[in-house]
């Protein structure tokens, strides 16, 4: 219910101009392509119904993000047992942390499946990782507007994206010797 | 990775996105100057983040993860049959509050919408094709070669006395070309929204024509979207659309 300090917000306005980016993070949260129209009507509704009302308009963005990543983890809570089997499975899989080797993006580049090996790559890295890389490859968007909406720092921004990206040349690389072993 | 690889690689990505300052910039290119084996690194770091920028909208796009654009349904410009006021043009966003609140509304089902856009944010390899759907007739010309199109039997449709209304709308559809066709689209008025009549109804791409393009080497995807149209009298319009992607994809060859 809202009151007379929650700011007025045109919501039909507001949610076109952020559906789509929201529908990344809700997609890289979620790993089921099936699933973001759901949760993006949970997003929507909770939105309007302001059950925790938004304080700032001028922190629409980083509130919708907050809102879109609650979202995204009660979905994954519903959805639980499942989603533990799968994790587990990509947790076994995935390349060490603390590898001597720097990554050679050259192999990859040379790849044929390229598009491929992005997709896999990108579902078995942590959630949070493959968010930031996708809402900066696929928005398109500097630092300074990551930081904005995602309500974090710009280092922060450099310390995620640095990590994820980290991260995905370990997963490409892995994936290539597998390729190559086959 | 020591420290040094890994400062490096930060720099590297930083200068790839435009984000080094211009101090650490031209601290970069004099480190570079001392090893020039670095040059090579700092090249991928270009290549690579080119290549995740043009891969990764479309890995999303290919997994449906639908953040894509909005499909180009304009407003009509002509109305047969049922009386429908001047609609509103642009598509809201999916899952938008009014989607839930329009269930109680009087709904126009169209039962015969099919529309073809570029997939993709960059499209580029992403082909058109003409679609065909019960009782639509587009205004396309069939071209030499192309695969006849088939005609699923309407068998979510009934007809009788007790029969829903049926009537039919005509539609302007703005294509990928920038080109505006008429469509004429059949419609059915009824007191709830049943999202099933919709969705069952065939795919705009019959699977004979999906798998002549498998064999010829293509891939093809198909997605569905029901898009909410808001009329002037209250009333909403729920067109489906296709979205059909036929990508080339057999290298074997080359």
């Amino acid at each position: 219910m809202t009151d007379a300090s929650t700011p007025r917000i045109d919501w039909n306005t507001a949610l076109a101009q952020h559906e789509r980016w929201l529908r990344t993070v809700i997609a890289a949260r979620l790993g089921e392509p099936q699933a973001v129209d759901e949760v993006f009507q949970e997003v929507s509704l909770a939105a309007v119904a302001q059950r925790a009302p938004i304080a700032d308009a001028s922190r629409l963005a980083p509130w919708l993000y907050r809102l879109a990543v609650t979202q995204s983890l009660l979905y994954r809570r519903r959805t639980g047992r499942r989603r533990k089997l799968t994790d587990r499975y990509a947790e076994r899989f995935r390349p060490g942390e603390g590898e001597s080797r720097t990554p050679d993006p050259l192999e990859w580049l040379l790849a044929d499946e390229r598009r491929k090996s992005i997709r896999q790559a990108l579902s078995r890295l942590p959630r949070r990782d493959a968010e930031i890389l996708l809402l900066k490859y696929t928005e398109d968007w500097t630092y300074r507007q990551l930081a904005e909406h995602l309500g974090i720092s710009h280092s922060a921004v450099e310390a995620r994206l640095h990590r994820a990206r980290a991260r995905m040349r370990g997963e490409l690389a892995a994936l290539n010797i597998v390729e190559t072993r086959r | 990775m020591n420290h040094r690889d890994d400062n490096i690689s930060l720099d590297f990505d930083l200068l790839a996105d435009g984000e080094l300052s211009e101090g650490r910039r031209r601290e970069l290119l004099g480190r570079l100057d001392d090893h020039p084996e670095d040059w090579r690194r700092c090249a991928l770091a270009f290549l690579e983040a080119q290549d995740w920028k043009r891969e990764m909208p479309r890995a999303l796009v290919e997994e449906n993860f639908s953040a894509a654009e909005a499909p180009v349904v304009s407003a009509p410009i002509a109305v047969d049959a049922v009386a429908l006021p001047a609609v509103v043009a642009r598509r809201p966003p999916l899952g938008w509050p009014g989607t839930v609140l329009a269930m109680a509304a009087s709904f126009l089902l169209a039962l015969g919408m099919g529309i073809v856009w570029r997939g993709g944010w960059h499209g580029g390899e992403v082909a058109e094709q003409p679609v065909q759907r019960p009782g639509a007739e587009l205004a396309q010309t069939p071209r030499p070669g192309d695969p006849a199109p088939t005609v699923p039997e309407p068998a979510a449709l009934q007809f009788g006395p007790d029969a829903p209304q049926y009537g039919k709308v005509m539609l302007t559809v703005l294509g990928a070309d920038g080109q505006e066709r008429l469509v004429e689209v059949p419609i059915l008025t009824a007191d709830r929204y049943d999202p099933e009549l919709l969705s069952g109804q065939p795919a705009a791409l019959s699977q004979d024509l999906v798998r002549q393009l498998q064999r010829a080497g293509h891939e093809v995807n198909q997605y569905r979207e029901l898009v909410p149209v808001s009329l002037e009298d209250g009333r909403q319009l729920v067109l489906p659309v296709d979205q059909v992607e036929v990508r080339f994809v057999n290298q074997g060859y080359q």
